[in-house]
């Protein structure tokens, strides 16, 4: 089998556990905001990571980012992305209110709630990693930036820059009563533990 | 017509007048203008991490903060700039994100800032201003002419340094 047929069932694997993360995640949200929330299936692809601003429009663009470090048999982090008006849009439809236009400063509530979503996503992604591969997964509290995608982006680029150039994108979009919500889930780990995921599914 | 000259993430650039330098998004990174009050061109460097030293995958010189401003002093001097008349303006090092728990890549920036301001002063070369720390990103571009460093912020004004 040549690399490419390797790197497509691998890209497979992930998709499906991406599949199974964000399907346990939208059931959890779906709960939590109350109504109807359905979720496509992701897009998984290899980036390098000067490219992933570009997802959201450019490193000026405006972000949110809720950021979380996890350890244990694989180590990494994992990161939720939204342009500001998916922010907007997803704090605004938990918590009942409307936003200005332009960027404002969210107040700690918003910031709280749209941590809270990129919680939830997160742990789901990272469980299903767990259970389907049997590696012990725990994770960190998770910390939210909303800034230029440049400089929000520096820091998991800066951990990455110690042991590679690119980043494992799952683009997710979510639709709140078929209005999208555009976001997507950034996982961040070394080689090690993509060896010992692939290992344990008995890929390698 | 002047051109605008970006810097990427671990890069360095020179500029020559009337065109400006720019680089965009710093976060905890720190950026670096060397430049003369008479020379008509300038450097800038967009560093990620502190040193060379602590990290294997070091290929790159620009990452760093140590070998960084080793390569980017010695190109502006083999352009003529000479190193006693060198001055810097720096900024970034932000902490982004405010983990609750105590991660060693939360002071990152700190530790950017430190190890560029012991680089500058082991060469002699002072710091002129500054605007390093807090919790935002910054994106930069340094005006040769009027020897300017101008900081634009998300949802803050625009100032000069």
């Amino acid at each position: 089998m040549d690399d490419q047929n390797l790197t497509n069932i691998k890209l497979d694997v992930l998709r499906e556990i991406g599949n199974i993360g964000a399907g346990n995640a939208t059931t959890s949200l779906s709960i939590l905001l109350n109504n109807n929330l359905r979720m496509e299936l992701p897009i998984v692809k290899i980036m390098n990571f000067d490219e992933v601003p570009e997802m959201v429009g450019g490193a000026e663009t405006i972000v949110s980012a809720v950021l979380t470090h996890f350890k244990g048999d694989v180590s990494g982090m994992i990161l939720f992305i939204l342009e500001l008006n998916e922010a907007k849009n997803l704090a605004g439809s938990m918590l009942h209110k409307t936003y200005e236009e332009g960027f404002t400063q969210f107040d700690h509530m918003d910031k709280s709630a749209l941590k809270e979503v990129g919680n939830i996503l997160m742990s789901s992604y990272l469980s299903s990693i767990s259970t389907l591969t049997n590696l012990k997964v725990h994770t960190e509290p998770p910390a939210i930036c909303i800034d230029m995608a440049g400089s929000v982006l520096d820091l998991p680029l800066i951990e990455l820059g110690q042991i590679g150039d690119n980043a494992l994108i799952i683009d997710s979009k979510f639709l709140d009563n078929d209005e999208p919500i555009d976001g997507f889930l950034m996982f961040v780990a070394d080689e090690e533990s993509y060896d010992k995921i692939f290992k344990s599914l008995g890929i390698l | 017509m002047s051109d605008i000259i970006k810097v990427g993430i671990g890069d360095w650039k020179i500029c020559n007048a009337p065109d400006t330098i720019t680089t965009i998004g710093l976060g905890s990174c720190v950026g670096i203008v060397i430049y003369t009050i008479n020379d008509s061109f300038c450097g800038m460097l967009h560093i990620m991490l502190p040193s060379s030293k602590e990290i294997k995958n070091n290929l790159n010189r620009a990452k760093f903060a140590d070998t960084g401003i080793i390569d980017m002093v010695s190109a502006l001097e083999r352009r003529g700039m000479r190193k006693s008349l060198m001055r810097a303006k720096i900024a970034g090092g932000a902490k982004m994100f405010q983990f609750t728990s105590k991660s060693d890549l939360g002071t990152v920036g700190d530790r950017n800032v430190y190890s560029v301001k012991s680089m500058l002063r082991q060469y002699n070369i002072p710091i002129i201003s500054e605007d390093c720390g807090k919790d935002y990103g910054r994106t930069i571009s340094f005006d040769i002419e009027t020897k300017m460093l101008n900081i634009h912020c998300a949802g803050r004004p625009d100032k000069q340094i």
